[in-house]
């Protein structure tokens, strides 16, 4: 499994796109910290307020990882892939599901460095109660994992719908359009939705779950999606 | 113990493929010998492509199925060290170089990245290596396909339409690659929709029309169904004639030429040889082979 996370790895770094992504998260980092802090300057923060202004922004991460997964049908590099390999094309969905793991973890790393080198001094000089140490550092951790399990999550979408622009556009559409629907008639259910939980897992407090309880949620949905396109994968067609 | 000297390296049996109503392959059986360069030939939409996606394992045939050395191949997984494959719509990512599209293979094959570089070289491509793929021509990309099937070093190709785009000169390389690899007993099945082009290269032939099998053999047999017309000219044309027509050749003169129908040029350069005919010229007339390959595709279509 490692020389086929390799290969999925080199894949993954070797065009423009991720490149694309990571500076597209370092300026939305940069944007999220600014648009928390700077407006009402002067005014108490509550230490959420605070932590949620550190939380990573994960959604670019999963972006990437479906443009990725569903760019290996749109570019026909799905079956080079799994003829070199000699494997069956789940077990290689699962090598490519961990080097965007890997790669959307190491996007999320830049973005939260960044975050912090910006957002800490900032914090410092806000009026309001602390951030510890230990927060920060389980923020940071949070947004890695985050960002991680969403990539999985996105290698599992894009292989599921394989149509790049249709899988992009649809994961939009829910983010910005179905969920703040759903969320008009029940506050709390975008919580148990992976984007929420995702969120919450990156450091922004949610109102009925814990950190951990929303990474239990977070990996269920993951498991779930990538369990689901391990299955199609093996009986579709890879060319 | 099965022998594997004597059992087919590809078996392919009633394999059928079918996209809703349309069926691209349909009850295709066919096997390919090792030490051989084998013909895939049938025109454009014949459904060689699908066929040979099937024939690898990354198409799920609807019915039948593909051996690889008497294994079913979604059993055997062949991997770049056994089996190569280059068909035309498996592709690059436009904005990766063929250095690294070939270095990510490679890793995934677990072959060790000195590779890459013998590959690039072998097939002409190691001054455009890291080029990104989508400034390649046609003929470059026709080219890092078949880096990627080499870049095991199998002992079996499948190459689809593997001539499409190359240069006179890189077809050459290629024809005498193949024929090096079928010499030392590898196995090469390659598609075509040209007979002539193929006729070069190939052993034996499979052609297949509207995913049917219309012919499975050798190709002096498919030569020999066209009635092979051989054209001579000699001093002596009313002599060679003579002696033509006593072997059962079919013979019409044709101001100082003889033309002749129903044995080969080698045939006919062994009358002249045992008579003592002087021979000025002698070859074998190629449209009497797409000739045959027309025919056998349009009874397809009759039916």
């Amino acid at each position: 499994m490692t020389t086929l996370i390799r290969g999925e790895l080199i894949k993954a770094i070797t065009t423009r796109t991720i490149f694309a992504y990571a500076a597209m998260a370092v300026v939305l980092a940069v944007g999220q910290v600014l648009a928390s802090l700077l407006p009402g300057w002067g005014d108490l923060m509550s230490q959420d307020d605070k932590k949620e202004a550190l939380g990573g922004l994960p959604l670019l991460v999963l972006l990437l990882a479906i443009v990725g997964a569903a760019g290996e049908y749109r570019h026909r590099t799905a079956a080079p892939a799994a003829l070199v390999a000699g494997r069956d094309a789940g077990r290689l969905l699962v090598a490519r599901a961990g080097a965007y793991a890997v790669a959307g973890a190491a996007v999320a790393a830049l973005a939260t460095v960044i975050t912090l080198a910006v957002g800490l001094p900032l914090l410092a000089d806000r009026p309001g109660p602390v951030v510890s140490a230990g927060d920060v550092a389980l923020i940071a951790g949070g947004s890695l994992v985050a960002a991680a399990l969403l990539a999985v999550f996105g290698v599992a979408l894009g292989a599921l719908v394989r149509n790049q622009v249709a899988a992009v556009t649809g994961t939009l559409i829910v983010i910005f359009v179905v969920l703040p629907l759903v969320q008009a008639l029940s506050g709390t259910i975008l919580d148990v939705t992976p984007f929420g939980a995702a969120q919450g897992v990156a450091g922004a407090g949610l109102t009925t779950l814990s950190t951990g309880a929303a990474a239990v949620v977070l990996v269920s949905w993951t498991l779930v999606a990538l369990v689901a396109a391990v299955v199609g994968e093996r009986r579709r067609d890879i060319a | 113990m099965i022998n594997e000297d004597t059992q087919a390296a590809i078996t392919v049996e009633g394999l059928t493929k079918r996209y809703g109503e349309l069926a691209a392959v349909d009850d295709l059986s066919f096997s390919v010998r090792r030490g051989a360069v084998t013909g895939f030939l049938g025109p454009n939409g014949a459904g060689k492509t699908t066929a040979l996606k099937a024939i690898v394992g990354i198409a799920r045939p609807t019915a039948g199925r593909a051996l690889i050395h008497g294994t079913p191949v979604e059993a055997a997984h062949p991997d770049a060290r056994s089996l190569g494959v280059y068909i035309e719509p498996t592709g690059v990512h436009p904005g990766r170089s063929a250095h690294n599209h070939l270095r990510s293979l490679a890793a995934l094959a677990g072959l060790p990245a000195d590779r890459v570089d013998e590959v690039l070289e072998l097939v002409g491509l190691a001054q455009a290596a890291r080029r990104r793929v989508g400034t390649y021509s046609t003929g470059m990309r026709q080219r890092l396909g078949l880096a990627s099937a080499l870049l095991g070093d199998p002992e079996m190709l499948v190459l689809d339409e593997p001539l499409n785009g190359l240069d006179p000169q890189g077809i050459r390389w290629l024809r005498t690659f193949l024929r090096d690899r079928a010499s030392s007993g590898g196995t090469v099945l390659l598609s075509s929709h040209v007979l002539t082009e193929a006729a070069q290269t190939v052993d034996d032939v499979v052609v297949i029309n509207r995913g049917r099998l219309v012919f499975e053999g050798a190709m002096r047999e498919l030569t020999r169904l066209g009635g092979s017309r051989v054209l001579v000219r000699t001093p002596t044309p009313e002599r060679l004639a003579t002696v033509a027509r006593e072997a059962g050749g079919l013979v019409e003169l044709q101001a100082g030429r003889v033309l002749i129908e129903g044995m080969d040029a080698t045939r006919v350069g062994e009358l002249a040889h045992r008579e003592g005919v002087l021979l000025q010229e002698l070859a074998s007339d190629d449209a009497s082979l797409e000739q045959v390959f027309f025919s056998l595709t349009e009874e397809v279509e009759a039916a």
